[in-house]
C-alpha cells in the first residue's frame, strides 16, 4: 500500500509544496521546525483542508484531485488520526470513545462494545473502561485515543505528535505502547513530530518538512550524519557549510577556505562534529590546519561537555570539557582560535 | 420748541398700532390677569387624548406663557398614581368610581362631571360583514372585541349588551380602548364596542355603527384639581375651560357630549 | 485555606455588588411586605388564577420547544459556518429585544393576523392564530427567541470544531456529528437559553395582548391577569398574589438550573 501525496497549498503565511510518497512497510516521521506545515499535510490527507492545488491518493483511490475536482470526506476515507491533545470526547466514557468510530460505521453496539473492550486491554487500560476522559492521566487518554482509532482498522494511521501532551513518566510507557502497535499495524504509518528524538525512536524513515517543502528524507542514520539544511545539522548536533571544492581546499559561502581532505570536487555540502573543534587562546602555528578566529558568542554548560558557540567567518558550535572551558577562560564576547583537521570535515555531494 | 417730523411719524404710527392692539383684544384682558399662566400637569384617560392635544393647541396659542402637559393613560392607573403622590395639577377620569377613590382619600377638590361619551359599534371600513344592531354582534362566525369590565369602556359595554339581553363570548377582553380600535383596524376582530369618541378619532380606518340611545350607555366623565397642587389657579382655571370652556367646546366637536 | 489567593473577593467590587442586589431585593421585598398573607391561600386556589397559571405554563413551554426547534439550529448556523449574510441576521435577531413588547405584537398582526398572506392561508386549514392560545405562545416565542438564540450562539463560538474534526475521522457523518458531538456539547448553553427565553415567555405582556388578546382560559396569562385585576378594583392585592405565584415558578427554575447556568459559561 502506498500513499501518495502531492501538495501545493497555502495557508495563512505557510506555503506548502511538496510529494510524498510513503509506502506500508515502515513507519515514516515528518520531522521538522514548529510551523513548517507537518500538522497541516496531516490535516490534508485526512481531508480536514482541501489543497489549492494537488493531489492525493492511496492504491488509486482518490482522496483528492484538483484537476478532476474529485474529493472525498473524511468520514469516507480510511485514515485514522491521533490528534496531539487526544481528543478525546468529554461526553462520553472511555468505551464509549472507542465504540465511537465503530458506531458510526454502523456497528451495533454489542459488537462494538466488545470490539472496544478488546482494544482497551491491549493497550492496558481495561480498568478506565467506565471512567470519564477528563480522569485519564496524559499518556493513558493518549493510548486510548490510539485504541479507537486502531479499532475501526484504518488503511493510513496518522501521528500527530503523539508524545507531546505527556509528560515525562508517561512518555517511556506511551512511546513503549506506540512501538508495539505501530510494528503491528498493517497500513500506511506517518508520524509527525518536532522532537528528533521521538522520530528516531518511533520511525524508520524521516521526510525533513521546513517551511512548507521537504528538505531531505531518508534513513534517521543516514539524515542526521549527512544534513541538507541548517535545521537538520543543529538537530543532529553538528556544524554545517555550504562551498565549493577545488585542489583540496572548500572554499566557503562566505568567503573563507578551508583545506580538507576528499576527492570530490565542485558544490559540496561539509559537516564539522562540535568535539572536532579545538579552541586556543593564542593561534598555534606549526603544521598547516585551519584556524579561524572567532568570538564567544555564548557558553552552554550541557552535563560534561560545553557547547561553546562561536562567531567568526561563518557561525560554528565547538564542545570542550569544563576543565578546558576554564582554562582558557572562556566567556561572553572573548576572543579565540578555532582549530580543525582537515580529516575531521566531512564532506559530501550536494 | 420744534418737533421733529421723524418724531411726529413714530409717535403716529405707535399711536395707530396700539388702537389697532387694543380693537382685538377681548376685555377681560386688559381687565385682570389670566388665571392660565405657567406650566401645568394633566393626568386625563386615555379617551381624551385626541380632544385634549387638539385643544391644548388652541389654549396655547389664546394665553400666551401657559402650557398644559398631558399624562394619558387608563384612569386606574392615573388614580393610582396620584394616591402614590405623583405631582399632577389636574385629575380627568372615564367614570366616576375612579374618581371617588381619590375623593374618599381626601387628595381632590370636589370633581365635576364635564363630559360625557356613549358607546358606539366599530366594524371595518364599509362594514363588510353588514352589522346594523347591538344584536348583530352575536352572529355566529363574528369575531368580536370587547374592552375588559376592569376598564370604564368595557365595563359600559357589558352593562349595555346586560340591559339588552345579548350573550356575547367576544374573542378578546383588550385593556384599553385604543387597543380596541387597533384590533378592529388591523383585521383581525370584526367587530367591538368603543366610545363615539374612539370612532371619530379613527375616522378612515374604521366605520362607526351608531347605537340608539335607549340601547346606549352614558358614562360620565369627571375632572378635579389635586389638592396637593403647586398650580391651583392655573389648575382650576383649566378645570373651568374643561366644563364650559374652549377646552369644553374641542370635546363637543370631537364627539363627547354635554353633561346636561 | 482552599480557596486560592486571587478567588478572595475584592473589597471594591464589594459595594457595587451589594447595590445590585439590593436593585433587585428591595422591589421583590416591597412586594412581598404588600401581600394579603391571610387572604392568598383562598386567591391562589380560585379558579381564575388557576386557570392562569395552567395557561401561562402551557404557553410559555410551547414558546421555549418553539424557539429550540428554530433557534438552536440558527445558532449553530450563525456560530460554526460561514453563513453569507451572519452580520445581518444576528442585528434581526436581536429586534424583539428592542422592539417595544405592543410593537411586537403589531408586526406579528401584520405578518399572521387574519387577513394577511399568510394568515389567509392558515385559515383555510381552520388555524387563526390572532386570540387563539397558539397565537399567544408565537407572541411569547418572538419575545424569548433571542434569549435562547444569543445564549446558545456564544455557548457554541466558545468551542472551537475540534470535536468535530475527530469524529469526521472516525467516520461519522455530518448529521451524526451535529446530533452525538456538537449538541451534547452545547446542552448546558442550550439549557441556559431556554431557561431565560422561558422566564421571559412567562412575563411576557404587551405582545400576548395585542397578538392574541385575553381570554380567560385561551389567552389570559397571569401577566394579563395581574394587570386586569389592578385595573378592575384599583387593588393591587390580586394583582401581587399572580405577580408572586411568577415569581415562585421562576425561582423554582433558577435554582433547579443554577449550575447549568454557570456551566454554560465556562
Amino acid at each position: 500500500m502506498t500513499l501518495h501525496a502531492q501538495v501545493r497549498t497555502r495557508l495563512g503565511s505557510l506555503h506548502l509544496d511538496c510529494d510524498l510518497s510513503v509506502e506500508s512497510d515502515v513507519t515514516v516521521a515528518v520531522l521538522g521546525p514548529n510551523g513548517a506545515g507537518k500538522t497541516t499535510l496531516l490535516r490534508i490527507v485526512a481531508g480536514l483542508i482541501p489543497v489549492d492545488e494537488g493531489r492525493v491518493e492511496v492504491d488509486g483511490t482518490v482522496f483528492e484531485d484538483t484537476a478532476t475536482r474529485t474529493w472525498l470526506t473524511p468520514e469516507a476515507r480510511r485514515v485514522g488520526f491521533v490528534f496531539q491533545n487526544h481528543g478525546l470526547f468529554p461526553h462520553l466514557s472511555v468505551l464509549d470513545n472507542v465504540a465511537f468510530g465503530l458506531r458510526a460505521r454502523g456497528v451495533d453496539r454489542a459488537t462494538a462494545h466488545a470490539r472496544a473492550n478488546e482494544w482497551l486491554e491491549r493497550v492496558d487500560l481495561t480498568r478506565h473502561v467506565a471512567s470519564r476522559p477528563s480522569a485519564l492521566s496524559g499518556g493513558e487518554s493518549q493510548r486510548a485515543a490510539l485504541a479507537r482509532v486502531l479499532v475501526t482498522d484504518p488503511e493510513i494511521l496518522l501521528l500527530d505528535e503523539p508524545l507531546a501532551a505527556v509528560d515525562a513518566t508517561g512518555r517511556l510507557e506511551l512511546r513503549r505502547a506506540l512501538r508495539r502497535h505501530l510494528a503491528t499495524f498493517k497500513g500506511v504509518r506517518l508520524v509527525v513530530t518536532h522532537d528528533p528524538l521521538e522520530a528516531a525512536s518511533l520511525a524508520e524513515r524521516v521526510v525533513v518538512l521546513e517551511d512548507g517543502r521537504i528538505t531531505q528524507e531518508g534513513r534517521f542514520t543516514d539524515v542526521s550524519s549527512r544534513p541538507r539544511s541548517a535545521w537538520i545539522a543543529r538537530m543532529a548536533g553538528l556544524n554545517l557549510l555550504r562551498g565549493v571544492v577545488s585542489d583540496g581546499s572548500i572554499l566557503v559561502d562566505d568567503g573563507s577556505r578551508l583545506t580538507v581532505a576528499t576527492a570530490i570536487e565542485g558544490p559540496v555540502l561539509a559537516t564539522i562534529q562540535p568535539r572536532a573543534v579545538a579552541l586556543y587562546r593564542q593561534a598555534p602555528d606549526g603544521s598547516p590546519r585551519n584556524v579561524l578566529r572567532c568570538t564567544v558568542a555564548g557558553v552552554d554548560p550541557e552535563g560534561d561537555r560545553w557547547r561553546i558557540r562561536l562567531e567568526g567567518p561563518f557561525p560554528l558550535v565547538a564542545e570542550v570539557t569544563p576543565a578546558a572551558a576554564a582554562e582558557l577562560r572562556l566567556a561572553e564576547g572573548g576572543e579565540v582560535f578555532a582549530v580543525v583537521k582537515a580529516t575531521e570535515i566531512d564532506v559530501y555531494s550536494v | 420748541m420744534k418737533i421733529g417730523l421723524r418724531t411726529v411719524l413714530v409717535s403716529g404710527s405707535a399711536a395707530l398700532a396700539l388702537a389697532g392692539c387694543g380693537s382685538t383684544s377681548t376685555a377681560a384682558s386688559s381687565a385682570s390677569p389670566d388665571p392660565l399662566t405657567g406650566t401645568i400637569t394633566v393626568f386625563a384617560a386615555s379617551s381624551l387624548t385626541s380632544a385634549l392635544n387638539t385643544a391644548e393647541k388652541g389654549l396655547e396659542l389664546d394665553h400666551p406663557g401657559f402650557k398644559a402637559q398631558y399624562s394619558y393613560g387608563s384612569s386606574q392607573t392615573l388614580v393610582t398614581q396620584i394616591i402614590n403622590s405623583a405631582p399632577a395639577d389636574v385629575i380627568a377620569t372615564a367614570n366616576t368610581s375612579t374618581m371617588m377613590q381619590l375623593v374618599t382619600a381626601g387628595l381632590v377638590e370636589t370633581p365635576q362631571a364635564f363630559c360625557k361619551n356613549k358607546l358606539e359599534i366599530i366594524v371595518g371600513p364599509g362594514n363588510p360583514k353588514g352589522i346594523k344592531t347591538l344584536a348583530d354582534l352575536a352572529m355566529p362566525g363574528l369575531s368580536v372585541v370587547l374592552a375588559a369590565p376592569s376598564v370604564p369602556v368595557g365595563d359600559y359595554s357589558a352593562k349595555a349588551l346586560k340591559a339588552a339581553h345579548i350573550t356575547l363570548t367576544p374573542k378578546s377582553f383588550q385593556l384599553d380602548d385604543a387597543e380596541v380600535v387597533q384590533q378592529v383596524e388591523s383585521g383581525n376582530a370584526d367587530a367591538a364596542l368603543v366610545f363615539v369618541t374612539d370612532v371619530v378619532t379613527a375616522a378612515g380606518k374604521v366605520t362607526g355603527v351608531p347605537i340608539p340611545d335607549a340601547q346606549n350607555v352614558i358614562g360620565t366623565y369627571e375632572i378635579a384639581v389635586v389638592k396637593a397642587s403647586a398650580n391651583q389657579t392655573p389648575a382650576a382655571a383649566f378645570v373651568t375651560s374643561a366644563v364650559s370652556g374652549d377646552v369644553h367646546a374641542q370635546l363637543l366637536e370631537d364627539g363627547f357630549l354635554n353633561v346636561s | 485555606m482552599t480557596r486560592g489567593v486571587t478567588r478572595r473577593p475584592l473589597l471594591g467590587l464589594l459595594i457595587p455588588a451589594a447595590l445590585a442586589v439590593l436593585f433587585i431585593a428591595l422591589p421583590l421585598i416591597g412586594l412581598l411586605v404588600h401581600v394579603d398573607w391571610s387572604n392568598l391561600p383562598s386567591q391562589l386556589v380560585s379558579t381564575d388564577v388557576l386557570t392562569a397559571l395552567r395557561l401561562s405554563i402551557e404557553c410559555s413551554l410551547i414558546a421555549v420547544a418553539i424557539a429550540l426547534v428554530i433557534g438552536v439550529p440558527l445558532a449553530y448556523l450563525l456560530a460554526r459556518t460561514s453563513l453569507p449574510g451572519r452580520r445581518l441576521i444576528r442585528g434581526l435577531v436581536t429586534l424583539p429585544l428592542v422592539l417595544p413588547p405592543v410593537v411586537g405584537g403589531i408586526a406579528l398582526q401584520a405578518a399572521l393576523g387574519r387577513t394577511t398572506p399568510i394568515g389567509t392561508v392558515l385559515d383555510h386549514f381552520g388555524i387563526v392564530l390572532p386570540f387563539s392560545t397558539a397565537g399567544a405562545a408565537i407572541a411569547e416565542a418572538f419575545v424569548g427567541f433571542p434569549f435562547l438564540v444569543i445564549t446558545v450562539e456564544a455557548g457554541l463560538r466558545q468551542r472551537d470544531d475540534h470535536f468535530e474534526e475527530v469524529a469526521a475521522t472516525l467516520g461519522a457523518r455530518p448529521w451524526r456529528r451535529f446530533w452525538q458531538v456538537t449538541m451534547p456539547l452545547a446542552a448546558p448553553s442550550i439549557a441556559a437559553g431556554a431557561a431565560l427565553c422561558w422566564a421571559r415567555a412567562l412575563g411576557e405582556f404587551g405582545a400576548t395582548i395585542t397578538f392574541a388578546g385575553s381570554f380567560p382560559g385561551t389567552t389570559e396569562t397571569l401577566p394579563i391577569a395581574a394587570y386586569s385585576s389592578f385595573e378592575g378594583s384599583g387593588q393591587v392585592g390580586e394583582a401581587i398574589t399572580l405577580s408572586l405565584l411568577l415569581l415562585a415558578i421562576s425561582v423554582l427554575v433558577l435554582v433547579v438550573l443554577r449550575d447549568r447556568w454557570l456551566g454554560a459559561l465556562r
